[in-house]
């Protein structure tokens, strides 16, 4: 008897599928090191991390972040204890006898804990999904989203920190919940949606601000909000996360990048091609933080003539797949619901490098009425 | 108790390892500076108690070639930038010690007439007798040890001056007595002439933290001692160690004393907690020191991040500054290969002392081949580490015939000062620029 048909089987930390521990790729989404055993099932020993979908396929609406239900339905990235290590004050989850200290590492064996940021997913309902990952080479997640149903909608928010400025994976993560908490609030009191992105983005503006940090590189991240509802999409943003429109009629990018490259190209200094191949092209030219300077995000609306998804997105995504083209062949080909869309773009990312943090949110347009479009 | 400097700790490394990779170089880079900003009286309200001992070597072969005169200019000298409220004395030393200032075994306070006093008795030294170094030793810890009552955590510094072999006494009394000083105070040593054993002198200041140097030219006493003198004035708080926390499963497999000169500490821990050592590193002034250190893990997933070590300045139960070394394992090549330009500096600079006392000790027992290979490894060293003083010490050991590529052949004539000035200054290393991080 084949003995491998008795190994247990676990899941892919990316796609969920199942894949036999021992394997060093994932059969079906191709993510290395799919089920990193050493670390142990996340939802137990780290109480805010990421839920798995069942095998099979079968996807479910994930349980509600697990603490004091906000109405309305509400997701968002896990809130880490106090200190950074997302087991800190508890034991090591590495060799089990050690204590965690503030700094995140094990008293004991030395190794960082995870710090439940590793592979984030969420749903509101059917409207959309959003999908946060370390992606293959950096070893914290300083991406950050957060998401909620509306009463006649979904609204997101994505943030990136800035990795250079110490403290950027505590400033997106606050940023983002800032962000949704006004967003939420809002629009759900009938505020022109508009109006409710620019307060959004002015109260994760403060509390980056706020937070503490040595004067040459404060806590900095960038901002990229969506409210979906029947009227229609509006977007806000400060620095180089996008928002794309994607569907089948045709796609295209609904922001403009706060950043030297997009600059140069807009005042035609350079070409495009000149320009995204110099160094600078990634420096932002505005961001949130203490040294921002007066915070004036963009915000604009659309209301597509037809059906489609918003994505947001961190540049995790977009550096390697720029063109809505490109983005739209993966997000609208396969299964349709918002997380599997939002897993096949992060899955895209991964395997062009996955270089940096991937963030991805998916939103539904039109957010789909009470009654389900789809019998399942 | 005295305010102690402001401690800085800088670590240097590629924190990158491949996958399965366990051994994490690092460069540890201490600064102190006086907290109490610049001036005169700051710095003094700054300085900790001092005692010093002042040892003479007035062995029957200090009355050649002018070494006695040289050796008292260079003790009054000592006595004379004293600073008023350190206790002192001054001892003789031959086949057994003697107090030269003051009377009896015990330490003066540093005034106008105690001062006055030890230069005219250090007038009235003659040489005559032999060597017996650990005798020496011996006498300054049981002055030191009666002081001690009086000013606790006091900078205990003796200076030590031969030009001798430690002829009158076994290798074991020396040892013995070695064991007995250790930790107790602090010794620099400098051998003036040529008929002292440059491995002796290494031993001793190496167990008891300090430094030496050849001085060829009795000549060149004075300044000597009036440098060594000034540097132990400016000492500000007596008994620093490094305390180092390691991983359990892992190992420090070394950690070395770079700059100001190579010094391994490995074999001088002493076990401060569960998974900790300490390593004395003795009293500190203004100055900055780097140390080489080397931890050998337990290897982490690609991915994975880890304290590989803690390293903490302490003054007793006071952690002065502190740093990490942090060891992740990716599966990035250009990251993992590529080599910390101060950690590759200060692995050339171990390398050169090593190849150089090699070399010598070979050249001493016959071996030319050795020695012309190990002496031609030093000179490529030397070029790439960027040390002129020792590139000029080998041009009078060696001819060098390609300094790229190492060849040389040995001298035939090798003055012996030459030779052991090279011995001496094998380990004196030359520091890197902070932000030098080339290398790859
Ligand atoms: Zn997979
Ligand atoms: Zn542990």
């Amino acid at each position: 008897m084949n003995a491998d048909q008795h190994t247990p089987v676990a899941l892919c930390r990316t796609c969920g599928e199942p894949v036999n521990e021992r394997d060093r790729f994932c059969e079906e989404c191709g993510r290395p090191d799919p089920t990193t055993p050493k670390t142990p099932p996340l939802g137990t020993a780290l109480p805010h991390a990421s839920r798995r979908p069942a095998p099979g396929g079968a996807l479910q609406a994930p349980d509600p972040v697990p603490r004091q239900a906000r109405s309305p339905e509400r997701a968002s990235g896990p809130t880490p204890p106090p200190g950074e290590g997302g087991a800190a004050g508890g034991p090591c989850v590495d060799c089990g006898g050690g204590a965690v200290g503030a700094d995140g590492y094990c008293e004991q064996c030395g190794l960082r804990q995870p710090s439940g940021r590793e592979h984030v997913e969420a749903e509101a309902g059917r409207f959309g999904a959003a999908v946060s990952d370390l992606g293959l080479r950096r070893s914290r997640n300083e991406d950050a989203f957060a998401l909620a149903a509306l009463p006649a909608g979904v609204c997101a928010v994505v943030c990136d920190g800035v990795a250079t400025a110490p403290g950027s994976e505590e400033a997106s993560r606050l940023a983002a919940e800032a962000a949704l908490d006004v967003l939420t609030a809002r629009v759900t009191a009938g505020a022109d949606p508009r109006g409710a992105m620019r307060d959004a983005a002015a109260r994760a503006g403060e509390v980056v601000a706020g937070l503490p940090g040595d004067p040459d590189s404060s806590p900095a991240c960038t901002f990229v909000s969506a409210v979906v509802d029947a009227a229609g999409i509006t977007v806000g943003w400060v620095g180089d996360s996008r928002a794309y429109w994607l569907s089948p009629a045709g796609s295209c990018r609904l922001t403009t990048d706060d950043s030297w490259a997009s600059s140069m190209i807009e005042q035609g200094a350079m070409s495009a091609e000149d320009a995204w191949a110099d160094r600078r092209a990634h420096v932002l030219t505005a961001w949130l933080g203490a040294d921002a300077g007066p915070l004036d995000p963009h915000v604009a609306a659309f209301r597509p003539t037809g059906p489609g998804l918003v994505v947001l997105c961190s540049d995790g995504l977009w550096n390697d797949l720029p063109e809505p083209s490109d983005l739209a062949a993966v997000a609208l080909t396969g299964r349709e619901g918002p997380l599997d869309a939002a897993r096949r773009l992060l899955r895209a990312a991964l395997d062009a490098g996955g270089h940096d943090n991937v963030t991805v949110a998916v939103l539904r347009y039109p957010p789909p009425g009470p009654s389900r479009e789809r019998g399942r | 108790m005295s305010d102690f400097p402001e401690f800085t700790v800088r670590v240097d490394q590629n924190p990158y390892l491949p996958a399965g990779g366990r051994e994490m170089h690092a460069i540890v880079s201490v600064e102190a500076r006086s907290s109490g900003g610049p001036g005169p009286v700051a710095a003094a309200a700054g300085r900790a108690p001092a005692a010093e001992i002042i040892m003479i070597d007035t062995s029957g072969s200090m009355s050649y070639r002018g070494k006695m005169a040289a050796a008292k200019r260079a003790a009054r000298a000592a006595v004379n930038v004293l600073r008023d409220g350190v206790h002192f004395a001054v001892v003789a030393g031959a086949n057994r010690p003697r107090m030269v200032y003051p009377q009896g075994e015990r330490l003066v306070r540093a005034d106008a007439a105690s001062r006055r006093g030890a230069v005219d008795a250090v007038g009235r030294l003659e040489a005559a007798g032999g060597t017996a170094i650990g005798s020496w030793l011996r006498l300054a810890d049981r002055l030191f040890t009666g002081h001690d009552a009086v000013a606790e955590g006091a900078v205990k510094h003796a200076i030590l001056l031969t030009d001798g072999k430690n002829q009158h006494e076994s290798d074991e009394e020396l040892d013995a007595a070695l064991r007995l000083c250790a930790g107790r105070f602090l010794c620099d040593a400098r051998g003036v002439g040529t008929d002292w054993d440059v491995a002796e002198l290494r031993k001793i200041t190496s167990a008891l933290l300090g430094g030496f140097l050849d001085v060829p030219d009795p000549a060149d006493l004075e300044a000597d001692f009036l440098a060594m003198t000034r540097a132990a004035m400016g000492k500000q708080v007596a008994d620093v160690a490094l305390r180092v926390w390691t991983p359990q499963q892992a190992r420090l497999r070394f950690i070395k004393q770079m700059v100001p000169a190579v010094e391994d500490l490995t074999g001088r821990r002493s076990e401060s907690g569960a998974q900790t050592g300490d390593y004395p590193l003795g009293a500190w002034g203004e100055e900055n020191r780097e140390y080489h250190l080397c931890v050998e893990v337990q290897p982490g997933d690609v991915g994975r991040q880890m304290r590989a070590a803690w390293v903490k300045l302490v003054a007793g139960d006071q952690v002065l500054a502190s740093g990490n070394v942090i060891a992740e394992w990716t599966d990035d090549e250009a990251r993992s290969t590529r080599i910390n330009g101060r950690v590759a500096h200060h692995t050339g600079q171990s390398e050169l002392a090593e190849a150089i006392q090699q070399g010598l000790e070979a050249r001493r027992e016959g071996d030319e081949d050795t020695a012309t290979a190990r002496l031609g490894r030093a000179v490529v060293l030397a070029r790439e580490v960027g040390n002129q003083q020792i590139s000029g010490l080998l041009d009078k050991v060696v001819d060098v015939v390609d300094p790229a590529r190492g060849t040389v052949r040995l001298k035939r004539d090798v003055a012996k000062a030459d030779e052991m000035s090279l011995d001496t200054r094998s380990v004196r290393t030359v520091r890197t620029r902070h932000g030098d991080e080339a290398g790859g």
